[in-house]
């Protein structure tokens, strides 16, 4: 190895001593071929973040060992909702929702696609992963922040509301212990950004659950889920 | 024409830990954490400028990651190529809707002022984590050397003073260290 070489490249030759390397270069090609291949690799460090040289710990792994998927409502087994019993879903703003996703007001609980809101940054972070058969490719993530009182929902690949459809987030342990947290719709792109408050504690439901929802006035769980995450206890 | 897609010949345990991947398998997704998660952290923190933000778009790339894990193919991409694509979908995504605050310019980027501005910005921020990753996997004496000099700005000689070692050692690590890189960054680039 020629010594000199790394003098050259790190600029510590000067006066007489870099002319006379220049000129070793320029007689031996494959000396000068070697310093234009390191040349760059100086020029990127020299220029690298002073942050890079020192990486952070990264931070755990979140959880992915799935869980017992909770039982997918069945819409014909529900009783009719005034006559259920005592349940932890708040009733008058579900049926505010469809209320007023029927007059088409929607933006209240209607949350589009592209606008969404800030991350609940210091929360818990869970896949939603596809139900089948409906699910099929989408994807997504939830930030929940009990501390917020708030959840974030990126969802992806979905299929795009169908007119007067739309999608309704739950927490969901059984057909009849549920709470809905709002509804969305997805624009043509597949991919929607939501947030919505937690009207109840997270860690006391199996499951989050996205379905999708007719416009038929049901406040109920349509039994036609597309993506679903277990929630394990914080 | 159609562009032909890039074709790398994965090592060994790139197509393990993408085997893994396929099959779900939690272990995989443990060793790619290991590969590339302090890479990943430092770009996003980098990039969004705060740290518990950073932590919640972290646990979702990786997320992702494990999601789409049966799609990664390690014959066209690394796997710090992979996630870090994903990684750079997430950041943008985050400032795209973050809700314009006052802030500290050093601290983040000012990506809401041009959004075609920013991607390049991210872009740009990308490529140094990516060097910055290979850097992280030099052998130790190679990586100490260039440390001092790029880091803390040593010379040579200063750098031979103060490890004792003889300045021809510091030379030859020198150089070794920066050849090491630049067939790092040749096989990564034929794979991105």
């Amino acid at each position: 190895m020629n010594e000199r070489l790394s003098d050259y490249l790190l600029g510590e030759l000067e006066g007489t001593d870099r002319e006379r390397f220049e000129a070793e270069l320029a007689r031996d090609p494959a000396l000068a071929a070697e310093a234009e291949r390191l040349r760059p690799v100086v020029t990127r460090l020299e220029s690298l973040d002073r942050s890079a040289w020192e990486l952070p710990e990264a931070p755990a792994l979140p959880p992915i060992t799935p869980r017992e998927p909770a039982a997918a409502p069945e819409r014909e087994r529900r009783p009719a909702w005034w006559r259920r019993a005592l349940v932890v879903r708040p009733l008058a703003a579900a049926t505010l929702a469809v209320v007023l996703l029927a007059l088409g007001v929607g933006a209240g609980l209607l949350l589009g696609g592209d606008g969404g809101d800030d991350g609940a940054a210091g929360g818990r972070v869970v896949a939603l992963d596809p139900v089948e058969p409906l699910g099929g490719a989408a994807s997504g993530t939830a930030t929940i922040s009990a501390k917020d009182g708030r959840a974030t929902v990126n969802v992806r690949g979905l299929p795009p509301s169908a007119k007067g459809d739309f999608y309704e987030l739950w927490l969901l342990n059984t057909p009849d212990d549920l709470v809905s947290l709002g509804s969305f719709r997805v624009p043509a792109s597949g991919d929607a950004d939501v947030t919505v408050p937690l009207p109840a504690n997270p860690d006391a439901f199996a499951a989050l659950d996205v379905s999708v929802e007719p416009p038929d006035g049901n406040p109920a769980h349509s039994s036609r889920s597309v993506l679903r995450a277990p929630l394990a206890p914080a | 024409m159609a562009a032909v897609p890039a074709v790398r010949s994965p090592s060994p345990a790139e197509r393990r830990l993408a085997d893994g991947l396929g099959r779900r398998d939690e272990a995989a997704l443990g060793d790619l954490h290991a590969l590339c998660g302090r890479t990943v952290m430092g770009f996003l923190v980098r990039t969004l400028g705060n740290r518990a933000t950073a932590e919640d778009v972290f646990q979702q790339v990786f997320l992702e990651a494990w999601q789409r894990g049966p799609t990664y193919d390690p014959g066209r991409a690394s796997p710090l190529t992979w996630i870090m694509a994903i990684a750079r979908s997430r950041a943008i995504d985050q400032l795209r809707k973050r809700v314009p605050e006052p802030r500290d310019p050093a601290g983040s980027l000012a990506l809401l002022e041009g959004e075609g501005r920013g991607d390049a910005v991210v872009d740009e921020l990308i490529e140094r984590w990516r060097f910055a990753h290979l850097l992280g996997q030099l052998p130790e004496q190679e990586a100490d050397v260039l440390r001092r000099r790029f880091y803390a700005g040593a010379t040579q000689t200063e750098i031979a003073d103060s490890t004792g070692m003889p300045l021809g050692t510091v030379k030859m690590r020198m150089v070794q260290g920066l050849g090491r890189l630049r067939d790092m960054l040749d096989a990564e680039e034929r794979g991105a």
